[in-house]
């Protein structure tokens, strides 16, 4: 039986599936598949992407302009939609990351001490 | 927002694609076709949550839903065509009815006059004990200028129709005159040339004229070439040196001016300190400084008026001053009348919602079926309620669209069969037009309409219990109590507004027939008027003025079917109220005033006044002869109560230069007293004196004819023309049109109170009935059953209508009540009645007592006709 799920994996917080998408988008356009792929891997498959989570996210932040879509063809010739960063999504990556970065090291901070003594 | 939606379609081809890739990467993994496929799936989740949340987001439910609610809408009141007919038409009336007002009031009320800053512009006149709107004397006027601080300018107008001669035919024009201030200070720039300068405005400086662009129209088709043009104007030339635009003036003086002249040429003539006693058509028009209000105005013009009066105690005392915001002077008179008609506009309408929501109220019991199944297959109250609201605002707007119409063609089609309604029914009647103002308002007031009928049945469905609905099943239990009870009060209410309509219409038309029918003193049938001015150039001299008159008179009598032939001066509808002195009177505090008429033997014979004691006026009446006077019995019977006032010597103060002339005389008879309340003041007293004795300058030809009068217009103009070239007769006019237009007002707000409570009351027994029928269909089992067990159908009659007669009873003694409260507001507008008259309260609430029973005794009849045993089974 082939199956992909060896270990337990961490659910996706609230609002960081937007700035995985970015980020993820930051090296170049990438279809639905190819962006939960890519978010899976980088994050060496501790994080779970229900990709049909994604498609909504993804509408969303083109209807923001923070991403804008064509139809093309994958690499493997099959149709499918590219999104790629609109300047003003980068922007909004880089804002989003700061502020994530701020937040991770203020959690780290309270939950420091405790997490060494465990 | 109207940004191009994604299709679903593009949504899920992005899915589908995704799967493929998916599935592609784990066969290369190894994983054969129906295990890779699974596992796509499976990391993909849910497919049709993904779809449903791309939905969703990608639009507003809200308007989805509305849509929906629309659709389903129009495909109800489709359905239920005949019943939608019947609530468009209700509502089209109604708010037809007032979009069609509210166009006169904004046009007439509301809107700005088209002059700059036109909220600082006021009007002012003067005031006595007696008239409340006198007109100013020049010194007056010029003394309140000098002195008030409250003004940046007034500027002052006087009517003085001329005489134009030197091209064709002689034209009598209107003409006014006007201080140089008066254009100025409303805000109006010549449309060609310049106006009126101060140094032209001044005794002895050269004669200047300005044209009204009609005029100028009219007459120069718009030449500019008539700058410079000299005019004979009552035998004076004047250069014309500008054009006047027409806008604007209009509303102030009621027409169209052909031509303006100077004000101040007329000083030595009409003004002057000597003849600060002499008020002479003036009125004038100020605009407040910056930052003044019309209070301090007001306050300042009363202060200054009050020390003139100190100053000046012989002429002024008890003067003051008028000052009034212009647009309210111009249309105050017609702003009592229209809010009484858009009051009973507005209540017709409320009584067509109170109709509708009736009506779709005993819809919403047919369909408490659907609504049952609707509940049950998910549809909150809320959306339900909604459902229902917008099938009414739906209602509403068509009703509204079509109401547009109906006030476009009502407005449009008077203004078509009534040009001349503006200047004399209504001001700036003209200017009524269907623009944004009215179709805002038009829009607000049908979705205010649908929402407050819409209510009833929203409510009523967003209270339904599913379950209740269902359990009731499709066997009629009838009308449940509460329907009942909204339905009463929907009744009583439209029966009590249609009590208040009717008593206001009643009233109307009964003080209608009171001024019909009131014996005026004299009478009109086959009299007919004229008016003849007399050139102060040409006829300075009064020898002169009585010689034309004589001559004039002496060719017109002997013409075919005339039987009576005389002169007025001042002409008739021009007021000359005069002070006058009897040995006693007047005491110091009170200077009694008549209305006084030089007349020519011949014309009280004319006019048909009744002669009560002594005699008419007659030729030997003249100059050599002792004075003489003829006074109304009302004077007589004032002065002289139980005693005769033959013979009696009567001093009336004529303005004669310079100051005042006494006219002394002793009275030879006593006629009926003539109404004269035509403009609102109080009747005054008439004294009559003779032309030959007191020959004041123009005025009223009248003649009496056995046939037609009006085919005396040819002749009598040949007679003048033999006699006098130079003079015109113009303004022919038979009493009998007088009368009419002096009645129009009152005839049209009848005509159109009349219109308003017969439509509230054919709605209102219309309501009554349906109520009743719904009501006893929804007892007819009952009925069957009481009637099987022995109730007679007298019995049953009686329960009936006493059921009905309970809400009629409370409908119309509240509208007694409100009628009671409205008479207070319309009771300045009748005349001979009071607004408490008893007879029209006590027939207004019998004819709707009689109206409901007769709507609640025709569905009882029908209810007991039904055999026992058909009421039983009846579903």
């Amino acid at each position: 039986m082939f199956t992909q799920e060896p270990k337990e994996r961490l659910e996706l917080l609230q609002g960081t599936l937007d700035l995985l998408i970015l980020r993820t988008l930051i090296f170049g356009p990438q279809h639905g598949q190819g962006i939960a792929r890519a978010v899976q891997q980088t994050s060496q498959e501790e994080l779970l992407v229900e990709h049909g989570a994604l498609y909504p996210a993804l509408q969303r932040l083109e209807d923001r302009g923070w991403i804008s879509a064509k139809w093309g063809t994958s690499s493997n010739n099959r149709k499918a939609r590219f999104y790629s960063l609109t300047p003003a999504g980068r922007r909004q990556l880089v804002r989003e990351t700061a502020k994530w970065k701020r937040l991770v090291t203020a959690i780290g901070r309270i939950l420091g001490p405790e997490t060494r003594e465990s | 927002m109207l940004r191009r939606k994604r299709k679903l379609e593009d949504f899920a081809s992005e899915i589908e694609a995704h799967l493929q890739l998916e599935i592609e990467e784990l066969r290369q993994q190894g994983a054969s076709e129906g295990e890779a496929r699974h596992a796509a799936l499976r990391s993909f989740g849910n497919v049709a949550l993904a779809q449903e949340r791309f939905y969703e987001s990608g639009r507003w439910l809200w308007w989805d839903r509305l849509v929906q609610d629309v659709r389903f809408g129009l495909r109800m009141l489709r359905s239920n065509l005949a019943f939608t007919t019947v609530i468009v038409v209700t509502l089209t009336i109604g708010i037809g009815a007032n979009t069609a007002i509210f166009s006169v009031i904004h046009a007439v009320l509301l809107r700005p006059l088209p002059f700059p800053e036109p909220d600082r512009l006021v009007f002012l006149s003067e005031a006595s004990a007696e008239i409340p709107e006198m007109y100013f004397s020049m010194a007056n006027l010029a003394d309140l200028r000098a002195m008030n601080t409250a003004f940046t300018s007034i500027g002052a107008s006087r009517p003085d129709n001329v005489d134009l001669t030197g091209r064709g035919e002689p034209q009598r024009l209107n003409g006014k005159d006007v201080s140089a201030e008066f254009f100025p200070t409303l805000g109006i720039k010549p449309l060609l040339g310049r106006f009126l300068s101060e140094e032209e405005d001044k005794v002895g400086s050269p004669r200047v004229a300005m044209l009204g662009e009609s005029f100028w129209t009219r007459e120069f088709a718009r030449d500019p070439r008539v700058l410079d043009m000299q005019l004979k104007l009552n035998g004076e030339v004047f250069t014309v040196i500008g054009v006047v635009p027409d806008r604007g003036l209009r509303v102030i003086f009621h027409s169209d001016v052909d031509v303006f002249t100077s004000l101040g040429r007329l000083e030595d003539r009409i003004g002057g300190a000597a003849r600060r006693d002499d008020h002479r058509g003036i009125y004038g028009y100020a605009r407040l400084k910056p930052g003044v209000s019309l209070e301090k105005a007001r306050s300042e013009m009363e202060a200054i008026a009050a020390k003139l009066a100190r100053r000046y105690p012989k002429t002024n005392s008890g003067d003051t001053a008028v000052v009034l915001p212009l647009l309210y002077e111009e249309v105050g008179d017609v702003q009592r009348p229209l809010l009484l008609l858009s009051a009973g506009v507005g209540l017709v309408l409320l009584i067509g919602c109170a109709n509708v929501a009736n009506m779709l109220t005993s819809l919403a019991v047919v369909r408490r079926q659907e609504i049952a199944v609707r509940s049950a297959l998910g549809a909150g109250g809320g959306r339900l309620a909604r459902q229902f609201l917008c099938e009414s605002i739906l209602l509403a707007l068509i009703g509204g669209a079509a109401g547009l119409l109906m006030a476009y063609v009502v407005t449009a089609g008077i203004s078509a069969m009534l040009p001349h309604l503006p200047s004399t029914l209504v001001p700036r009647f003209d200017e009524v037009a269907i623009d944004r103002s009215v179709l805002l308002f038009s829009l607000a007031i049908s979705l205010a309409a649908g929402i407050v009928f819409g209510v009833f049945p929203a409510l009523a469905a967003y209270r339904a219990d599913p379950n209740e609905l269902l359990k009731e099943n499709t066997r009629s239990t009838g009308a449940s109590l509460g329907h009942v009870r909204v339905r009463g009060f929907l009744v009583a209410t439209e029966l009590a507004l249609s009590v208040v309509l009717l008593v206001a219409a009643g009233l109307t038309i009964k003080s209608l027939f009171h001024v019909l029918q009131a014996d005026r003193g004299f009478q009109t049938d086959g009299v007919l008027s004229a008016t003849l001015s007399l050139s102060p150039v040409k006829y300075g001299s009064p020898a002169n003025r009585v010689a034309l008159v004589q001559q004039l008179l002496g060719k017109i009598s002997p013409l075919n079917g005339v039987q009576a032939v005389g002169f007025k001066s001042p002409a008739l509808r021009t007021p000359f109220e005069m002070p006058f002195f009897i040995d006693g009177h007047p005491k110091p505090s009170e200077q009694p005033l008549a209305e006084t008429s030089s007349v020519t033997p011949g014309f009280l014979e004319a006019m048909r006044i009744r002669l009560l004691q002594g005699r008419y006026l007659n030729a030997a009446d003249d100059e050599s002869f002792a004075k003489v006077c003829v006074l109304d019995d009302l004077l007589a019977r004032q002065y002289w109560p139980g005693e005769s006032a033959i013979g009696k010597h009567i001093a009336v103060g004529l303005s004669a230069e310079p100051g005042y002339q006494l006219f002394s005389a002793s009275v030879v008879g006593i006629v009926r007293h003539v109404e004269n309340d035509i403009t609102g003041v109080p009747t005054l007293p008439e004294i009559y004196i003779p032309y030959s004795q007191y020959p004041n300058s123009s005025g009223s030809l009248v003649i009496l004819s056995k046939s037609d009068p009006t085919t005396l217009i040819p002749p009598m103009r040949r007679a003048l023309h033999d006699t006098d070239p130079d003079s015109a007769l113009y303004d022919f006019e038979t009493l009998q049109d007088i009368v009419a237009t002096h009645v129009a007002p009152r005839k049209l707000s009848v005509i159109l109170l009349s219109c308003l409570a017969a439509i509230a009351l054919t709605l209102a027994t219309l309501g009554t009935y349906g109520v009743m029928a719904y009501m006893v269909s929804g007892r007819t089992q009952e009925i069957g059953l009481r009637r099987a067990l022995g109730a007679t159908p007298q019995h049953i009659l009686r329960l009936i209508l006493a059921q009905g007669m309970r809400v009629s009873l409370w409908g119309v003694s509240t509208g007694v009540v409100a009628a009671l409260v409205m008479g207070r507001f319309v009771s300045p507008m009748l005349s001979g009645v009071t607004a408490l008259d008893p007879l029209t309260f006590v027939s207004v609430g019998g004819l709707l007592l009689l109206v409901s029973v007769i709507a609640c005794y025709v569905p009882a009849r029908q209810a007991v006709r039904l055999h026992p045993l058909a009421a039983v089974r009846h579903e």
